[in-house]
């Protein structure tokens, strides 16, 4: 068994378990093995740029540590052995690369590899919180060429040959049962389809005919993984070693490194370039060459690069940082998440854009992001509520990311874990617009109470006649923005109802049943309320979109906090009407914490608690009152008595939770 | 730069070529197939037995309460020939585990499957056309388990086993692709859940024949899904319905999610009567059959009788 061939049996081994990894993840059951994701967690560069970023150890990328490890033993061995982009880019080396004799040697391009500059600035940006590395690292881009790409693709190719067998007499059902078995076993539930996956090919076969320069092109010039192998390979203790006695300087081995690793002569080399695919060992003709443990000098230089590299890698990082914060299509976007993103600006950071998530999604549901937002955010996931929706019994992204960026979330908190907001189109939406009754949205929705709920409404039909429709609304304190809503919605194109993103949150469990979050606040008002107040004028309320119209400036503070609805009563003395009055604010928000939230930020410091509710602040001319998720502001010219007489009225109609 | 020569650009233009040609179709939004063989050879279903009325099993173990049904009524030799090909269709639909009463109890079915082996049935076939991943809901639901233990073969659905059918009684569905496997059993067992449905008030028997349904089934729902509901079940009338009552979902219906909506009614109601049946399953929920339409739109397609006071309704407790 000569090297070469054991390294072919240990790449194909290792691309085989790489797809079936990737398999494995989008499997529909509900336990993904820990191993699923380790081929992303094995790469040095992400290793380096996560703890950069996140500025803490992640001990998630243990594997890359021993990776390291072992490459500073035995050299650049993962670039040439494990590696799947490496493994991929040697097939198509072969197939779509030129036939016969070549020279490897020749450097078309008379600079050096880019590679360098390109660690450079990803180290940098990483950094500064920019996470760049998962665009080029090779094994974010490989599972992302598998995940996006190639399985897709296969599956797709092995759909067509299942269903062109089918009517094949004798063999149709052959097909039918392997089909069936695939279908169940293997294969994800419906052909999977993901936004730009033809551009990620073109972008693999750019890279992949950069052979007709160089083979392995990508490995030689570009990666920036391949850099820290190579600067960590630099004290190897495998290396290659030429007998001087034996070499000819015949240069067939400089002309056959397909990484260019080997100087003229034959003799020396970068040994940092050493990819260790024993080619050399292989071509040459008095079999001088050998790789083994030795201390002997070899090499000129370490790595092929200078100063100009490291500059240039600065400069780089200068421009893609700010670069990134671009955004091309205008930022009117609110991404809907996968759950477990309750940092947005962290999960920026943290995310490999490897695309795993997508792969494990079951509904198909979890996308990259490409233009919609800035330049940041390309690759990343968002759950593109149209073509999929978010499983109620499923919590598998945040199992098998491989960085943590998605948090693990268990299903129970999951399933409380808001992740956006249905809103219906009025425009679209059939019952609306049509008045034809549907309700298959209500009737998709996964939530046990139903966020989306039916009511009779008058309308006029086409012939100016009275019907009546049931029309769905969203009961905006239950929707998690799963978008199951919208993902059934018989309307062509656009749905009827869709799903806008929402800064993740969790909701307390007692507002999955009968807590507080379904409250009319109009209740709240006293039926007579204390002397000497009479209210003035109607309540105004406010929903979850048009808080600015009750307080103009100040509402984002509110919805910040997790904002749902409100309600402003004006009180005042009938008998002195511009002396003594009182305004009443009531503010529901998401729950306990959101309304401490805000109760925190609109507390003035000086202010002497009082009693009321759960928490009370008075200062001249104001309270304020927090119970359970409800906030309330009384202010005006009144006295503290007055104030708290108020605010007990009011608490006496607050229903008793459970 | 290496020379390249004719061959090596067909060579680099196929793989492009091949890999655009897997990915293009593969990112198009994936519609129904429209690749359905036309096959004139199977007919809409037409029940030979009647029984008359509804028998009720009540007790607490739902397996022997529905075989002490068939067997009150004269056995599963009455609906199932040796050799036969049987579907028993359940509610498998949405995720949920049994006490969620969400989908057909487990036990209920695979009572049925060892009913009909015991017949002496050649093939059991267990299957529907579920509306969240099949995988996941089969599994949830406990069926595929007890289904495949008490000897079925479970089955998931694709595409290709359904056929596009007439349906001359349709009022407003005429035509529709219908599932072969039930179009050509020898029996068609319905096995509904009984629960609360947003749209049509109640899901019973006839609601659940749109698991036999392929296409894009949202449709139904927009302006006359009742209608359509009476219309397909003149096309499929089951040759029996079980009607799982063992535990029904009282709100918040179909998908569910919360035990505080589960009740226990542990019953279970066989009839040949899709419509008497599903008329007096809504008295378990305290309604009347005219408060869910599609009962009525069957009756007066002819499908059955849906007057309280004519249906008997013969009870057993065990």
């Amino acid at each position: 068994m000569t090297m070469i061939r054991l390294r072919r049996i240990t790449q194909i081994a290792s691309l085989l378990a790489f797809m079936l990894l990737l398999i494995i993840a989008g499997l529909p059951g509900d336990s993904v093995p820990g191993l699923a994701d380790i081929y992303p967690r094995m790469s040095p560069l992400l290793f380096v740029s996560t703890w950069l970023n996140a500025w803490a150890f992640p001990a998630a990328f243990l594997p890359a540590i021993a990776v390291l490890v072992l490459t500073v033993v035995l050299g650049r061995f993962f670039c040439g052995w494990i590696c799947p982009l490496g493994v991929t880019l040697d097939a198509t080396d072969k197939w779509l690369g030129p036939r016969g004799k070549r020279d490897d040697s020749r450097e078309p391009l008379k600079w050096k590899p880019v590679k360098y500059a390109l660690l450079i600035a990803v180290l940098l940006a990483a950094y500064f919180e920019a996470g760049l590395a998962g665009w080029v690292d090779p094994l974010s881009f490989a599972t992302r060429l598998y995940a996006l790409v190639a399985l897709p693709a296969a599956e797709f190719a092995a759909r067509l040959a299942f269903e062109g067998l089918r009517p094949v007499p004798g063999l149709g059902w052959i097909a039918g049962e392997l089909y069936s078995f695939f279908r169940t076993g293997l294969f994800a539930a419906a052909q999977p389809q993901f936004h730009g996956m033809l551009a990620v090919f073109l972008i693999y076969l750019t890279i992949a005919l950069l052979v007709w320069f160089n083979r392995r092109f990508w490995c030689r010039f570009l990666c920036p993984a391949g850099a820290l192998f190579a600067i960590a390979s630099r004290f190897s203790l495998v290396r290659r070693v030429v007998d001087p006695g034996k070499c000819i300087h015949c240069n067939k081995c400089v002309r056959s490194c397909r990484t260019g690793a080997i100087i003229e002569g034959g003799e020396q080399g970068f040994r940092g370039e050493c990819i260790e695919c024993f080619t050399c060992v292989s071509v040459c003709p008095t079999h001088a060459v050998s790789f083994r443990l030795s201390g002997a000098r070899v090499q000129t230089e370490p790595v092929n690069a200078g100063r100009r590299q490291v500059m240039a890698g600065m400069a780089g990082a200068a421009a893609a940082v700010p670069l990134m914060r671009v955004a091309p299509g205008g930022a009117e976007t609110a991404l809907v998440r996968p759950p477990g993103v309750t940092e947005p600006d962290l999960f920026l950071a943290e995310c490999l854009r490897c695309g795993e998530c997508m792969r494990a999604c079951p509904t198909n549901a979890i996308q990259p992001v490409w233009f919609q937002d800035t330049l940041e955010n390309l690759w990343t996931p968002h759950l593109a509520t149209r073509v999929g929706y978010c499983d109620w019994a499923c919590n598998k992204c945040g199992r098998v990311c491989p960085s943590h960026a998605i948090k693990e979330l268990t299903l129970e908190v999951k399933q409380r874990t808001v992740l956006g907001r249905a809103v219906f189109d009025h425009n679209r939406c059939i019952p609306w617009s049509r008045g034809e009754n549907c309700a298959v949205c209500e009737e998709h929705c996964p939530v046990p109470e139903k966020a989306i709920h039916l009511r009779e409404e008058k309308m006029l039909d086409d012939h100016l006649t009275e019907i009546t429709v049931m029309v769905p609304f969203v009961r905006e304190d239950h929707c998690i923005g799963c978008g199951s809503c919208e993902a059934v919605c018989p309307v062509e194109g656009r749905a009827g109802v869709r799903v806008t993103g929402v800064a993740q949150h969790v909701l307390e469990p007692k507002q999955h049943g009968r807590g507080l979050g379904g409250i009319v606040l109009s209740s709240l008002l006293p039926a007579s309320p204390p002397a000497p107040w009479q209210a003035d004028g109607e309540p105004r309320t406010a929903g979850p979109d048009d808080l600015f119209v009750l307080i103009n400036g100040e509402a984002d503070v509110y919805i910040k906090h997790g904002y749902r609805r409100a309600l402003h009563q004006a009180y005042s003395d009938p008998f002195a009407p511009d002396t003594y009055y009182m305004d009443v604010e009531l503010y529901l928000m998401a729950n306990g914490q959101a309304a401490k939230g805000i109760y925190a930020e609109k507390a003035p410091p000086g202010g002497e608690p009082a009693e009321a509710g759960d928490t009370a602040s008075y200062t001249q001319g104001q309270l304020l009152v927090r119970i359970g998720p409800l906030f309330m502001i009384l202010k005006g010219e009144a006295s503290r008595d007055d104030f708290l007489a108020m605010a007990r009225a009011l608490q006496a109609n607050v229903p008793k939770a459970h | 730069m290496n020379r390249l020569t004719r061959r090596d650009f067909i060579r680099i233009a196929g793989a492009a070529g091949a890999g655009l040609v897997a990915l293009g179709p593969s990112g198009c939004k994936q519609g129904f197939s429209r690749t359905l063989a036309k096959e004139s050879a199977l007919g809409l279903r037409a029940p030979k037995v009647a029984l008359n009325g509804v028998l009720v099993s009540r007790g607490a173990d739902p397996a022997k309460i529905t075989r002490a049904a068939i067997e009150a009524v004269g056995g599963m030799e009455k609906f199932v020939k040796k050799g036969a090909t049987v579907v028993i269709k359940p509610n498998i639909a949405f995720t949920g585990k049994p006490e969620n009463a969400v989908t057909t109890n487990p036990d209920v079915v695979a009572e049925l499957v060892r009913l009909c082996r015991g017949a002496g049935a050649s093939k059991v076939l267990v299957f529907d056309r579920t509306c969240n991943d099949a995988r996941r809901t089969y599994k949830q639901s406990g069926i595929e388990a007890a289904a495949a233990k008490a000897g079925a073969q479970v089955k998931y659905v694709t595409d290709n086993d359904f056929v596009e059918m007439k349906i001359p009684k349709g009022k407003v569905l005429k035509s529709w692709w219908l599932n072969k496997d039930i179009l050509a059993a020898d029996t068609f067992i319905n096995v509904p859940i009984a629960k609360h449905h947003g749209s049509t008030g109640l899901t019973l028997g006839m609601k659940n024949l749109m698991g036999c349904a392929g296409g894009e089934r949202g449709s139904w729902h927009v302006g006359h899904l009742d209608q359509r509901i009476a219309d397909v079940t003149t096309a499929l009338k089951p040759d029996l319905v079980v009607l799982d009552a063992f535990r029904i979902l009282k709100d918040h219906g179909p998908t569910g999610g919360s035990l505080d909506d589960v009740q226990k009614a542990r019953t279970v109601a066989i009839a040949t009567d899709p419509v008497a049946i599903d008329a007096w399953a809504t008295t378990l929920f305290g309604k009347k059959p005219a408060d869910v339409k599609y009962i009525a739109y069957a009756s007066r397609h002819g499908l059955g009788n849906m007057d309280l006071n004519d249906i008997r309704v013969s009870e057993i407790t065990l």
